[in-house]
Order: C-alpha cells, then structure tokens, then sequence
C-alpha cells in the first residue's frame, strides 16, 4: 500500500497540535497539579518550562500521530481515506483483506454516501484483523513484571526506610517499557501500526498491573506506617488505609497514565522510521 | 443425532449464495448487494470462512485501468462439502421435528380418546 504525502496544511495542523498540548500542559501544571503562580512566588514562564519539561513526550506524540494519520490515510476521497487509514500498516497476507476492501470500495462507482456506508462497514473488520497472540502475551508479561515489581520496591521500603516506593516505579521504567515495546514490534514488522498494537495493550497491562498491587500497598503502608506509598510523605490526620489506597489510585493515574500515554506512540513511530531508513530502497530498473 | 454444528443465518445465506454459483467467482461487495447485508457483516464471515478453508480467493487478472483488481472469492472442496453437510443436518432435523409433531398429536388424540 502506498503511503499519502504529507500536505502543507497537515504540517500545520500538527504544530498547532503541539501548542494545544504544551497549553493543557502549562493549564494542568498551573491547576490540578496544585502549582499555584501567585502563591508560591512561581513565574508564569516556570510554568511554561515545567509544561515543556512534562509534556513534550505528549507535544512530539501528538505531532508524530498527526503526521502518521495522514501519511497512512490516502485515497481519492473520504471513503478512501478511511479505509486506507483503519488497513494501514499490514504487511504480506495479513494485508490481503484490507487490500480487498479499498478495492471492493475502488469498484463502487455509487453516491458518495453508498461509497461511505462500505467504508464505515468494513472499517472495524479492517482495524481489528491479523491481532495476533503476541500483543497479548507481551501485555501479560508486562502487567506481570510492574506487579511484581511495585510489590517488591513497596516491601522492601516499606521494611527499610519508608521513604515511599511508588515515584520510583511510575516514573521511568514503564515509559522505557512502552518504548522499547512498540519500537521493537514495529521495527520488526516495519510498521507502525505493528508497534501500537503491542505497545497499547501493554500500557493498558501495565496499569492494571500497578493498581492491582499499589492499591493494596497503599493502603498496608497507611495501616502500617501511617505514610503514603508514593514518597513516604505523611498526612496531617492520621491516614486510614483507604485513604492510602485512593492516593495510590490518583497517583498512578495522573504521574502515572498520564505521563506513560505519549510512548507508545513515540516507540512505535521510532521503530517504524528506523526500520524504513536502514532498508534499502530498490534501484529502478535501467 | 448430527454433529454439525448450525452457523449464523447470515453465515448461511453466504455459504448458499456461493453454493448456488458453484465454479463461479463471486466479489464481496456483489454478495452485500444481493443477500442485504453489510460489508461489516459479510467480510468477517468470509474471512472466517476462508481460514477455516471453506473458501478459494483469488483476486482478479483482467484490471480495467483506473482501478486496482478485485478480491474473488468461491466455494472450495471442502466447503462445498460442508454446504451439503449443513444441508443434510437441516432435512435430518426438519425431519425429526415432522416425526415428534406427529408423534405429539398421535399421544393428544389418544389422551383425548381414552378421557
């Protein structure tokens, strides 16, 4: 399947995509993440720089995605596009189905809407076949490893010294994982579609995986040290457990989820460029 | 008692459609128009049925220009097997059902004579 060019105005499209999401990131900073301007003496421009320094996994995502969706969707009109997009990225005969909808579509000379009701028809077949079992079983082993391993950084601070162990896990490794996860799956397949199939059901196993275990913890380390999982930190009533366990909730969901979301795109989009600059493009023939 | 197993109505009039065309290759979007269904329903059928090898795809030599070769699809051996199999099951079944309704109304009239 050829890919679309890339015109001027999807260019543009995805750098104001860039400047949304560095806004939502200086609005979130400012706001819910509790960095008050006025109060604590921080600069308008800190917050932008804090933004930038959180969200630009988020900003460069969103640019990838933007650029990835157009590449991917090519094709005479709506129809067309979006069939192309939801087949994009299959190689050999896992391709053969979607190759047979754009051009079961190609052949519907009809209204645009009889052309469009196809396109919408076949399109979840087209999004959902040639999944295959290793997503799932790289996403079993990726909820399996942060179980284990927010269970054991917990224990094992929670009977040395009870500094907290729950900062050490979301940040860092699973963004790591994600990444390589989907760089690899679409390195070796050469597509980035490859790359997201692995790396989303991964993310999604890797939160279950944490919550699964920090939530209990979190509410053992409220009983038992009467401080929070995250960093050891200590309220000023005493903490009960499901106290420990909410914050361990909103903890994973915001330094957590939040932060993890932009890698597996980014890994998936990586590998598939990596891939496709070091294979070779065919002479054209003499 | 039959072992096969019924699949969906839709399912069905697919594997009937390409039954009735034997030989004859048949285009995904064709079957849509004449059954009544959905490409999301006719493709997932036909692509099970293909994995299960109940069909041969082909896809299409002569191309008019302008547009890129269709996706050919008909009954192979086995699914052809697999039709009359189905078909079996249904007369063997209808038949049973004619036998216990006969049976039924044969056991009320005689409860009916006896009271």
């Amino acid at each position: 399947m050829s890919t679309a060019a890339v015109t001027r105005r999807t260019t543009w499209v995805a750098r104001a995509a860039v400047l949304v999401v560095l806004g939502a990131w200086t609005l979130l900073i400012r706001g819910p993440l509790g960095i008050s301007v006025d109060d604590s003496g921080v600069l308008p421009t800190e917050v932008f720089v804090g933004a930038v320094l959180f969200g630009w996994p988020h900003a460069l995502a969103a640019f990838t995605a933007i650029l990835a969706t157009a590449r991917a969707a090519g094709g005479a009109d709506r129809p067309a596009r979006l069939l192309a997009l939801v087949s994009a990225g299959r190689r050999g005969h896992r391709d053969e189905w979607g190759a047979a909808m754009r051009a079961e579509l190609a052949s519907i000379a009809g209204p645009q809407r009889e052309r469009l009701r196809f396109a919408v028809s076949c399109a979840p077949t087209a999004l959902r076949r040639g999944w295959g079992r290793s997503p799932w079983i790289v996403a079993v082993a990726c909820g399996a490893l942060f179980a284990a391993l927010t269970l054991a950084t917990s224990r094992t601070s929670l009977h040395g010294n009870r500094g907290g162990s729950l900062f050490g896990i979301l940040l860092g490794p699973p963004q790591l994982t994600l990444f390589l996860v989907g760089f690899v799956a679409a390195w070796r397949a050469s597509s980035m579609r490859n790359g997201l199939e692995h790396a989303v059901p991964a993310l999604v196993a890797i939160l279950v995986g944490v919550l699964a275990t920090a939530l209990p913890e979190g509410a053992l380390w409220a009983r038992e040290a009467g401080v929070l999982i995250l960093d050891g930190d200590s309220a000023s009533t005493p903490l009960t457990p499901g106290e420990g366990a909410l914050d361990a909730l909103r903890a994973t969901l915001t330094w957590g989820l939040l932060l993890w979301l932009p890698w597996p795109v980014l890994g998936a989009a990586a590998g598939a460029r990596v891939r496709a600059d070091a294979t070779p493009v065919p002479n054209p023939a003499p | 008692m039959s072992s096969v197993r019924r699949p969906s109505p839709q399912t069905v009039a697919i594997l009937d459609a390409l039954a009735e065309k034997a030989s004859d290759w048949s285009h995904g979007y064709d079957l849509c128009r004449s059954l009544g269904l959905k490409a999301g329903t006719v493709y997932p059928i036909l692509i099970r049925l293909a994995d299960r090898g109940y069909l041969e795809t082909a896809w299409e030599r002569e191309v008019p220009q302008g547009r890129p070769p269709r996706h050919l699809y008909r009954l192979s051996d086995a699914g052809a097997e697999h039709v009359r199999e189905l078909r079996r099951a249904d007369a063997e079944r209808a038949s049973r059902r004619l036998r216990d309704g006969r049976r039924a109304i044969g056991d009320g009239a005689l409860a009916a004579a006896r009271s």
